[in-house]
Order: C-alpha cells, then sequence, then structure tokens
C-alpha cells in the first residue's frame, strides 16, 4: 500500500506491534554484541590476587520485638542509631534501636504499609502500601504523630518503595503501577513522573553520587533502570535475571548497581561498562532475594533470602562468606547503618534484628 | 504398585504463577532426584521389632544426598535447607508430628505428588483480574480435585480387595501429613505465609507507542560509550581498598563497636561537630571533596581556608544551589532570583567566577527557570573547587595543623603500642568448612602483624593493624574483646588481668578518657597482656625525634 502524494500520512502497515517487537529483540540482541566487545576479564577472577577477608564474625546484637505482623519494611535515621519500620498489622514503629526503645508508634488507616523512609532530617518519616498513597508523618514527642500526618502524592497502584533523594522536601516514589514519581512534599504536588517499566516498580536506590541526580530503580519486568531525575529520561538499562527483582542498590561509589531477584541470584551491573559484571548465586541457595545492601567500603554484600537468612558475600570475589541465621520466617528488609556499624533486618517473623 | 503421577501441565501452570510457584518447582525437581533408586536417597522397609515400617529413609542420608548434590560445604547450610523442604511438605517424619528434620537416623517418608503444595493449596482463593483467568483457575482447582477423588475412590476400592496393608498405612500417614502442614497449630509461623500481593503484574502487554519508544531509545543506546572491563575492575577493586579502613565489618572501629560494647564513645568522638578530630576522619577528607564536605567538620573547616583564600563566594554559591535543587516547589522562583543577585549578576556582591560559556547556558536556562537553573554553574564552581581549592587545602598549614594536633593527643598513647619487630603475620583462620564453629573472632584486614596474644581459651590469634598511622587505640580495643571473650556480660569498664605476663601501665594513661572504665577518675592501674616474646622492645617515644 503506498502513501498519496498529499501530506497524508498513512500509518506504515510494517509497523505493527509484531514487526515493532522483532525489531526490539534484534536491538536487543545488538546490545548484547555491544556490550560483549568489552568483556576482556571477570571481576572474580582479577579480585584473585586480594588478600582473603578475615572471617567474620556477626552476630545478632539486638532483637526488636513489637509488631504484630509481618514486618515489611525498615529504615534508619541518619543519626545511626533510630529505625522506622512498618508492618503488615498497619503500623508503623519508630525505635531507638540501640536501647531498643520503641518512641512512637503510629496506626496507619490500611493493613500492608510496604515502604517507609526515614527524612533526612529525622523529623519526619514517609510510609505507604496497598493505600496507593505516600503519606508523610512529621514526628513529635508533644503530640500525637497521626495527627499531623500528610498524604503527599497518589499512585494508581500499590506504593512499594519511597525515599527522600536530598532533603525533607522531596519524596520519590516507585509503584506497582510500573512508573516512578517525584514529589514535592511541601506542595504534595508531582514533580516528575518516570515512564519506561513494564511491570510493578519493586525498588528504588539514589545515586550516592554528590550531584544526586539520578537513581536506580527495578521491578517485575526484570529490568533495573537509571534515570535522570531532571528529565525524567531513563539512561540506562539492564537486564539478565530470570525473574521479577525485588530489590536494587547503588555500589557506595555509584559506579555500579547490585539487584536482588526470585531467581535466587544478586547480580553486580556496572554502569561504565554497562552490563553485568558478577553474579552471586550458589546451587544450594534456591530462595529467592527480597532486600540487599553493601557495606561502607562495597567489599561485603548483605543479602536477605525467603529462607529466612542472611548471606554475606565478597563483592570482588563472589564468593559466600557467611550466612547469618536467626530470623524465623522470611526476611524482607535488609539496611546497613548510616556509618556502617551495624546491619538491621526485618523479617516475617515479626520481629528485626540488628547485627554487628 | 505404587503410582508416580506426572502432572505434565505443571511446568506450563507454574511459569505463569507467582514466584512462590518457582520455588516449588524447584523443590521438587530435587525431590524428583531424591526418590532415584539409584542416585537417590535410600529409601527401605524399617525393621522395628515385630514388624516393618515401609519406605522410609534416614535423615542423615538426606542431608548427606543435599551435600552431595548441592555442593554444600557446610552441614549447618544443608540442614536448614531440609527443614525448609520439610516444612513445605515434601517429606515428614513418621515417628513425629514437629516439622524438622535431623541429622541422625530418625525416619521420614516422602510426600504423595498429590499432596504437594504446588499441585494443590486448601483455602487458595486466587484474586484473578479477568473473569477468563478464574474460570481457568476454577477448571484447573476442579481437575485437581477430581483426580484426588479418582485416588481416593481407588484407594477404597483396593482395599476392598484387600490390598497390602502396608500400601494403606503409607497413604494415611501421608494424608496427616498434610493436614499436618497446611494446618500448623495455631501461633506456629508457616511457610506458607502469604504477601500482600497476590496479583502481582509480571508483565503487562507493550502498546505500540511504547515499543516505538523502546525501538528510538535502544537505537541510541547501542551507540552510547562504554569502558572496558578491566578498567571497570580495577576501579571496583579500588573503592573497596581505598574504604576498607573506614568499613567497622573489615576494620574495627575505635574503641568499640557501640553495637557489641553497648559503650557509646565511638559515636561521641565521631559525633557531627566535635571539639577534636580523629586523624582516620580527617584522613577520609583527603579522599575527595565529596567526602570532605559530606562530614558537617569538614565543611566547617574547608569554610574557614575558604575564607582565608577569600573565595568563599564559591562554597556559599555552590550550597545555596543545593537547597535550591532539594527545595520545596513554591520557593523555586524566589530563590532563582536571590541567587542571581548575589553571586551571577555583574557587579554582584559575592560574583562567582564562571566562564563565558557557563555563563551562556545559564543565562539561557534562567529563561524557563527550574530548581536545575544553575546546575550547569554549579558544577563549574565545584570543579574549580576540586582542582583548585581542595587540592591546596590538602597541603595548606590549616589542614596539616588539624593533622599535627590529632596526632599529638594519639601520641600520648602511644606506649601501648609494643613495638612493631614482635609481631608476626596472622595465620588466616579456618574457613566456613568445619562442621564445628571455629568461634573466630573478627579481625581486621590489611594485616601486616599480628598481636600475638595468649592462647586464651584456643582462640585464634587477633590480628593488629601496623601503626604506620597512630591508630594504637586499635590494642586497646582487641584487649577489651580479649575481655569480652573471657566474660558473658559485654561491659566496656573492664580492663582487667587476662592472664599472665601483665604489664602494668602507669596510672597517666587513663587521662586520655577513652576508657569509660577510668573516665570516673580513680587512679586504676591499667592492665594489659604483652605479646610474647618481648625482646626488642622499644617505646616509641624513644625513637621518635
Amino acid at each position: 500500500m503506498a502513501s498519496d502524494g498529499g501530506g497524508l500520512k498513512i500509518d506504515n502497515p510494517v509497523e505493527s506491534i509484531e514487526s515493532l517487537s522483532k525489531e526490539v529483540e534484534k536491538l536487543k540482541a545488538r546490545l548484547e554484541e555491544e556490550r560483549q566487545k568489552l568483556n576482556d576479564v571477570a571481576l572474580s577472577t582479577v579480585a584473585e590476587r586480594l588478600d582473603p577477608l578475615p572471617t567474620l564474625n556477626i552476630k545478632p546484637r539486638r532483637v526488636l520485638k513489637g509488631h504484630q505482623g509481618k514486618v515489611l519494611c525498615s529504615d534508619w535515621s541518619l543519626d545511626k542509631r533510630h529505625i522506622v519500620s512498618s508492618s503488615q498489622d498497619g503500623k508503623m514503629i519508630i525505635w531507638d534501636a540501640f536501647t531498643t526503645n520503641k518512641e512512637h508508634a503510629v496506626t496507619m488507616p490500611t493493613t500492608w504499609v510496604m515502604a517507609c523512609a526515614y527524612a533526612p532530617s529525622g523529623n519526619m518519616v514517609a510510609c505507604g502500601g496497598l493505600d496507593n498513597k505516600v503519606t508523610v508523618y512529621p514526628l513529635s514527642f508533644e503530640e500525637d504523630v497521626s495527627s499531623k500526618k500528610r498524604a503527599i502524592g497518589t499512585h494508581t497502584s500499590y506504593m512499594s518503595c519511597c525515599l527522600f533523594p536530598n532533603s525533607d522536601q522531596q519524596i520519590l516514589t516507585g509503584s506497582g503501577d510500573s512508573t516512578c514519581a517525584l514529589w514535592d512534599v511541601e506542595c504534595a504536588q508531582l514533580l516528575q513522573s518516570f515512564h519506561g517499566h513494564g511491570g510493578d516498580v519493586m525498588s528504588l536506590d539514589l545515586s550516592p553520587s554528590e550531584t544526586g541526580n539520578t537513581f536506580v530503580s527495578a521491578g517485575c519486568d526484570r529490568q533495573a533502570l537509571v534515570w535522570d531525575m531532571r528529565t525524567g529520561q531513563c539512561v540506562q538499562s539492564f537486564e539478565g535475571h530470570e525473574s521479577d527483582i525485588n530489590t536494587v542498590k547503588f555500589y557506595p561509589s555509584g559506579d555500579a548497581i547490585a539487584t536482588g531477584s526470585d531467581d535466587a541470584t544478586c547480580r553486580l551491573f556496572d554502569l561504565r561498562a554497562d552490563r553485568e559484571v558478577a553474579v552471586y548465586s550458589k546451587q544450594s541457595i534456591i530462595f529467592g532475594v527480597n532486600s540487599l545492601d553493601f557495606s561502607i567500603s562495597g567489599r561485603f554484600l548483605f543479602a536477605g533470602y525467603n529462607d529466612y537468612t542472611v548471606n554475606v558475600w565478597d563483592t570482588l570475589k563472589c564468593v559466600r562468606l557467611t550466612i547469618l541465621y536467626g530470623h524465623e520466617n522470611r526476611v524482607t528488609c535488609l539496611k546497613v547503618s548510616p556509618d556502617g556499624t551495624a546491619l538491621s533486618t526485618g523479617s516475617w517473623d515479626f520481629t528485626l534484628r540488628i547485627w554487628a | 504398585m505404587t503410582r508416580i503421577v506426572e502432572f505434565k501441565g505443571m511446568d506450563q501452570i507454574n511459569k505463569q504463577d507467582a514466584p512462590r510457584e518457582i520455588i516449588f518447582s524447584k523443590i521438587e525437581r530435587l525431590i524428583r532426584e531424591m526418590q532415584h533408586p539409584e542416585s537417590g536417597v535410600p529409601v527401605r522397609s524399617q525393621k522395628l521389632f515385630l514388624t516393618f515400617i515401609p519406605s522410609v529413609f534416614m535423615g542423615f542420608d538426606l542431608v548427606d544426598w543435599l551435600m552431595n548434590r548441592l555442593n554444600i560445604k557446610d552441614l549447618a547450610e544443608a540442614i536448614h535447607l531440609a527443614n525448609l523442604i520439610c516444612q513445605h511438605g515434601y517429606f515428614f517424619p513418621v515417628n513425629d508430628t514437629k516439622l524438622t528434620l535431623k541429622d541422625d537416623g530418625t525416619l521420614y517418608r516422602f510426600q504423595d505428588p498429590h499432596f504437594w503444595p504446588s499441585y494443590y493449596q486448601p483455602d487458595d482463593i486466587h484474586y484473578a483480574k479477568e473473569p477468563k483467568e478464574a474460570l481457568a483457575w476454577l477448571k484447573k482447582v476442579l481437575s485437581q480435585k477430581w483426580e484426588f477423588i479418582c485416588k481416593q475412590a481407588e484407594e477404597q476400592v483396593n482395599l476392598m480387595k484387600e490390598r497390602k496393608k502396608s500400601e494403606k498405612s503409607i497413604l494415611d500417614s501421608q494424608e496427616k501429613a498434610y493436614w499436618r502442614v497446611h494446618r500448623p497449630p495455631p501461633g506456629i509461623l508457616s511457610c506458607f505465609e502469604k504477601g500482600p500481593l497476590a496479583n502481582k503484574h509480571t508483565e503487562k502487554a507493550k502498546a505500540k507507542q511504547d515499543l516505538k519508544k523502546q525501538v528510538s531509545f535502544l537505537q541510541k543506546y547501542i551507540c552510547r560509550p562504554r569502558t572496558k572491563l578491566h578498567q571497570v575492575v580495577e576501579s571496583l577493586i579500588h573503592r573497596c581498598e581505598l574504604y576498607a579502613e573506614f568499613d567497622p565489618f573489615i576494620t574495627d572501629v575505635q574503641p568499640t563497636n557501640p553495637w557489641i560494647s553497648d559503650d557509646i564513645t565511638f559515636w561521641d568522638l565521631n559525633s557531627d561537630f566535635v571539639e577534636t578530630l580523629t586523624e582516620k576522619r580527617l584522613r577520609r577528607w583527603g579522599i575527595s571533596l565529596e567526602e570532605l564536605l559530606t562530614d558537617p567538620m569538614g565543611e566547617l573547616e574547608f569554610e574557614k581556608y575558604l575564607r582565608k583564600e577569600y573565595s568563599h563566594e564559591n562554597m556559599c554559591f555552590w550550597k545555596v544551589v543545593q537547597c535550591l535543587k532539594s527545595g520545596s516547589q513554591a520557593a523555586v522562583a524566589n530563590r532563582i532570583n536571590k541567587i542571581y543577585e548575589k553571586y551571577l549578576a555583574p557587579g554582584a556582591p559575592c560574583e562567582v567566577n564562571l566562564d563565558s560559556m557557563t555563563l551562556d547556558i545559564t543565562y539561557k536556562l534562567m529563561k524557563s527557570p527550574s530548581r536545575y537553573t544553575f546546575d550547569a554553574a554549579q558544577e563549574h564552581v565545584f570543579l574549580l573547587m576540586k582542582k583548585d581549592t581542595y587540592r591546596r587545602f590538602l597541603k595548606s598549614d590549616h589542614y596539616r595543623n588539624l593533622l599535627s594536633n590529632t596526632q599529638q593527643i594519639e601520641q600520648k598513647k602511644k606506649f601501648f603500642n609494643f613495638g612493631v619487630s614482635t609481631r608476626k603475620k596472622a595465620a588466616p583462620s579456618a574457613g566456613v568448612g568445619n562442621r564445628r564453629n571455629s568461634g573466630c573472632h573478627r579481625t581486621s584486614s590489611n594485616v601486616d602483624i599480628t598481636l600475638n596474644t595468649l592462647q586464651l581459651s584456643g582462640e585464634h590469634p587477633f590480628t593488629g593493624k601496623h601503626s604506620q598511622s597512630t591508630s594504637d587505640l586499635q590494642d586497646m580495643q582487641k584487649i577489651s574483646a580479649l575481655n569480652r571473650l573471657s566474660s558473658s556480660s559485654e561491659s566496656q569498664d573492664r580492663v582487667n588481668n587476662v592472664g599472665r605476663n601483665a604489664l602494668l601501665i602507669p596510672r597517666g594513661a587513663h587521662r586520655m578518657g577513652y576508657f569509660s572504665s577510668s573516665l570516673d577518675g580513680t587512679n586504676r592501674n591499667i592492665t594489659l597482656t604483652v605479646p610474647q616474646p618481648t625482646q626488642n622492645l622499644v617505646a616509641p617515644w624513644e625513637t621518635e625525634s
């Protein structure tokens, strides 16, 4: 079918969904070829020259009991000792993890609060989940924390993750509606939205570089996407997992990202080489990864699994160093404290544990 | 004749199902291998007095099989995995109700595939998005139920034909085990707990628009510049090596990790604003300008220096643009004007030095003002500070004075350093492969020397950091770690006699205030263990010029 000469543009029939999909596949194959060209050495091989690390002796140092439902998410305050945690019972608790005292307990109108975050100032927390909203709670000892709460933004599906990118005035969220969004807290306004994922977004992380303009998100489409916060554009994309990605974190230098998935592996993708550089897996690990984090130097990768354990990996040598037992159900959230002195884990066994 | 039912349709169903089903199919693959007559777990009839217990295997056989098959070196890991598989209902103990697997001769039996969790879950209410999906699911469940009913009926018929008693008892036990798995007693957390996302979307169908976008994205993306792996790998390694001394999981913090010792001295010493800086903290400032500015004290000291250099306006500009970017949306317009007036307008009070290209870009951006208007200018200023001012700061008297002040304080504790020559290199401790816990203590890396301590209860030697710098508090911490070893409570306030060869340290030591024990002012002699042998013991102040 030829188009007519009168300026009318007829949709080229070749551009059907099928042909476009084929084009996408072809381009992806070419992309892999390009990436392969620079594959001259493996991380684990080069890392063989490094001395082995001394044996770790990590033990649970605190157990935070108080939730009456599965703990779904937690976050450290920048003061290195306070933690906020949210759970299936609709409660959000702010702990002084050092003394194990509960300082605030907020009951939310919904159950299954899947995400929570501490603001950098330590004076505010944000959370959300199946209610599709992100709500902030200014913390105060004088009055009821729930009284001052404000809903900042709403997605069209559940909110899976949130964080404060630079200050108390902005919040970044990821949602089951497959988008991420940047909100202004004061005006409760949407500043930027990020479209591109083909499935639910499960996790977010902000780049540690000083400019703080990029972040990474990952989800059920098995992709990790790096975004420019200013323009809303996707700048890099990574594939490789065989199942949903549940968690993503930046390597402390900001040059790489680690992802953890239901396929029971964690992977490291380097941003400059634009490819996967390491896979952290073992035959005996068959349960999915829910959450992971790096130690300060980046040498240790801590990952929480559905088999109730935390595996500690040597990021460079790509070997598993040790297993941390203690939880009695799946580990859902894991974070290293801001000064790197401890590791917090939250689980479906209703408790949080601090390890050091 | 026992029936091994093949569920050909199972794989298809599993792919579409939630991730839980992925784990079921992984475990089921293992179970099928375990049930292989030759290479699997040995299943037999166990003789018990005058009767036989049919079709059982022993706990340690399963554990051994797992360790071989999955290349597991650690016994605890194999047992943990076996326990999880048991909790999922794939086998059960014949003489007990608790769903645990013991690494001994306890007897277990495999569960009939009809009772596998992937096959059918009682009251598994599936929330389908569309009626078509719901119908498909309903069909699947009903057909499974029908198969099950048929089997039950067959068993009933067989019963009437007087089949072997043993087969009946097997099926009986399997059915009982099934209900134990899926109807756990109250208070027990099951491994079948459900999350909130019963209907997580895995992949939505792509619209033409999205596909077109994807095509153009990929076309551009293919051409992006990429770095070779060997360079990238070196840089990743370098990061770890550079920060190893600042990583509490590699290098112990001084004096102790608050989470371990319950003593917050470490946090006090490193809080945002302190009187005296630790040497480590000052060293960290030397890594990069970003590190310097992340530390509030670093920012403070850098600003002091900038003021001396009359280039403080760069820092102010940088900070104020950060505020603009991370501030509230409502304040943006106002802030932009203020910033322009103060820093960028010709003849402005704190005019920053920008090249003409950056100025052009900035003016253009100002036409459509946003929080990112001054990004280019900010980057330029940051680069200027990084390449010029920051470098000079590190070489400046200001910074050097800070360092030497800290060093003087830390040198006074140097007499705890028992001389370099007596230390030996650490032997790498036993790996995780032992069936017994090696009970090793966390030690620091970058090991050149070992503090060869007394072998208290057969512990492995501690490794200490060689004091090129003056981080001798590390030794303190080893001693207190030793104390933690020897007593049950974890309080910091005993740095007592720990054995032979105790060396009494003059009382001056406690003035340093790094021991919470001596802060109460009592004149307590602090005793430390001395590595043996102690020849060539030279006090550092005697060698220092």
